[in-house]
């Protein structure tokens, strides 16, 4: 079956940008997340994809047509969000549909009302009253009313408080899930991809680094920039690799110190996220996952995030590392600066990734 | 301390009350003149110059939105280098003293093309010259005014209405123009006072022959060169009056 929409070797500049030449499909029904930094060509991507800029080269396809010959249903949702000053709230509700010349689905109308919230503001005059969140769930309606095949969402959270964007994120993932729309979804927002995403897309200054499932994009980035991008602590450069049967001997290239790793392949760094590094604990017994890779480490820095805690501990060898962990841990042990503490960097949890 | 939120401080509303002062005591004068003692006019010799000057007025303020507003559209939304030439080009009658308009459109209509366009409509020292020089002088005012007033209204606003799938025409009458609105009508009200005070252009190319070219703001010349004054200053009355009720109907509709 064709994706129902598809990027062939796109290539797109804007002044010295570049975008591209990238290739991306998007099965129908998928929630595909792009995250990048700010920057990175996301925004452009998106408006490419639907015509408002001149592309270099490179085809785009809706269900395997060319894209400016098959009219496909298509809502975009940008960062200034499209509503229109002149027309009262209800009639920016509306607006997608007056476009198409149709009537509203008066269930799914009352539905999305309803589920959005945006009873008490619909008899408002001016929109431009509406809170920025208000206006945020007004013009996502307002796009749903259309019954859009592919959406298009550009930084839908980012004006929202950090508090309210889980809400926005439950929401636009219940939506996907009851309406079955296909979604295109950038954002810089790491958090928000693992959230939404059944699959991520990385672009990181004009070009797609890796497309993976979230899980396979935790445990398993495919280059250097990739991982800096999620996780810029822990990448070690490699002086060599050893296989060792199923597993892999990886020396260290400035600190002597050999890993084992699950992860076979080569690479010019190894790396472990913060949250795969584990704080081991002198009362128990170590369980399998962590019988190796363990080193003695004094705590350097103790950071508290937003219910979690940020070690930088440096291993005897000189090792640099650095963990988050659940807070509870971390206050129950009284852990301080020069803390002597015992971690391990599981080999499952270890990956290796080219420079480039 | 707190910061002052008006930086002027005092000076602007002082100088808004002077200045409305001023124009209160010009206007005061002219409507002592034109409202105390006797010598009544025949109407006709204020009603032909004003039905002419609204004719006149609002077909060169028509013409002008009709042209001048797409051309400003372009400038607002272009990139391209080659549109500041054109812009300067529509720029330039705003700094022309209406007198060389007019005397450019006389040296314009006497050799082709624009003739042959003399031939076919016949514009000097008739109705259409009236017209003509006044939309001449009132282009550029439509045409600056409306391009800040698109640049103003966001174009992303176009394009979401272009992809959920409304037509061109839709896109002007519901998105375009109604977001661009406050700026439109004021070209147009710009421009429609503009024209019904425009003397320059108009005498030099249409004259001031009664009953056929002569308009209020011609009509106040030849009133004061007759040294009938009293009739010059009814006749600026009708002038501000009627540029005061178009104004205010402006601004009714623009509240809207």
């Amino acid at each position: 079956m064709k994706p129902l929409v598809a990027l062939e070797q796109l290539a797109v500049r804007r002044g010295c940008f570049t975008l591209g030449p990238l290739s991306l499909e998007v099965p129908e029904g998928e929630y595909l997340v792009v995250v990048g930094p700010s920057g990175a060509g996301k925004t452009l991507l998106l408006e490419s994809l639907v015509g408002w800029h001149m592309a270099l080269g490179g085809t785009r396809l809706w269900r395997g047509e060319p894209w400016e010959r098959s009219f496909p249903r298509v809502a975009h949702l940008s960062q200034h969000l499209p509503l229109l000053p002149h027309l009262s709230v209800k009639e920016n509700l509306l607006f997608g549909l007056a476009c198409r010349q149709e009537k509203p689905d008066p269930v799914l109308l009352e539905h999305l009302v309803d589920i959005l919230g945006l009873g008490p503001y619909l008899s408002r005059p001016d929109v431009r009253t509406l809170s920025r969140g208000e206006q945020q769930r007004l013009a996502l309606a307002q796009a749903l009313l259309t019954r859009p095949e592919l959406l298009l969402l550009d930084e839908p959270s980012t004006a929202l408080d950090p508090h309210r964007k889980p809400e926005l994120w439950r929401l636009l993932r219940h939506l996907h899930r009851e309406l079955g729309y296909t979604v295109l979804h950038v954002t810089h927002d790491r958090q928000e991809a693992f959230f939404l995403g059944q699959r991520i897309a990385v672009i990181l200054g004009g070009k797609l680094e890796q497309l993976a499932s979230p899980g396979e994009l935790y445990r398993r980035p495919a280059t250097a920039a990739v991982a800096r991008f999620f996780a810029p602590e822990n990448l070690w450069p490699v002086a060599g690799v050893t296989p060792e049967g199923t597993r892999q001997s990886v020396h260290l290239a400035e600190y002597p110190v050999r890993l084992v790793v699950d992860h076979l392949g080569n690479g010019d760094l190894v790396g472990i996220r913060p949250e795969e590094v584990a704080l081991l604990d002198p009362h128990r017994p170590l369980r399998e996952q962590v019988q190796e890779n363990r080193f003695a480490a004094v705590v350097e820095e103790l950071v508290f995030l937003d219910g979690q805690a940020q070690l930088a501990v440096r291993t005897s060898e000189g090792l640099p590392v650095t963990l988050r962990l659940p807070l509870c841990p971390v206050l129950d042990r009284g852990l301080a600066l020069g803390s002597p503490v015992s971690i391990c960097l599981k080999p499952r949890s270890l990956y290796l990734v080219p420079e480039t | 301390m707190r910061a002052p939120s008006n930086p002027f401080g005092l000076a602007s509303v002082s100088s808004a009350c002077v200045l409305a002062l001023f124009v209160a005591l010009l206007l005061g004068n002219l409507g002592h003149l034109a409202l105390t003692g006797p010598g009544r006019q025949p109407a006709g010799a204020v009603l032909t110059p004003l039905a002419l000057s609204l004719g006149a007025a609002a077909a060169a303020t028509g013409l002008a939105l009709v042209l001048g507003v797409p051309a400003a559209y372009f400038l607002a939304r272009t990139t391209h280098r080659a549109a500041s030439v054109l812009g300067l080009l529509l720029d330039l009658p705003l700094v022309l003293s209406p007198v060389a308009i007019g005397t450019a459109l006389l040296l314009f209509l006497h050799r082709p093309p624009g003739a042959l366009l003399e031939e076919w409509v016949g514009f000097t020292f008739r109705f259409p010259g009236v017209v003509l020089a006044q939309f001449t002088v009132v282009l550029a005012v439509v045409v600056r005014t409306a391009t800040a007033a698109f640049a103003q209204a966001n174009p992303a606003w176009e394009r979401h209405a272009a992809l959920y799938g409304a037509t061109r025409r839709f896109i002007l009458l519901r998105v375009t123009l109604p977001a661009a609105k406050p700026g439109l009508l004021a070209a147009l009200a710009l421009a429609f006072g503009r024209a019904l005070g425009e003397f320059g252009a108009t005498v030099t190319l249409a004259g001031t022959i009664p009953g056929r070219t002569e308009t209020v703001a011609t009509g106040i010349a030849m009133a004061l060169a007759s040294g009938e004054l009293r009739l010059a200053a009814r006749l600026s009355w009708v002038l501000v009056a009627t540029a005061a009720i178009v104004l205010l109907l402006l601004r009714r509709w623009g509240e809207r």
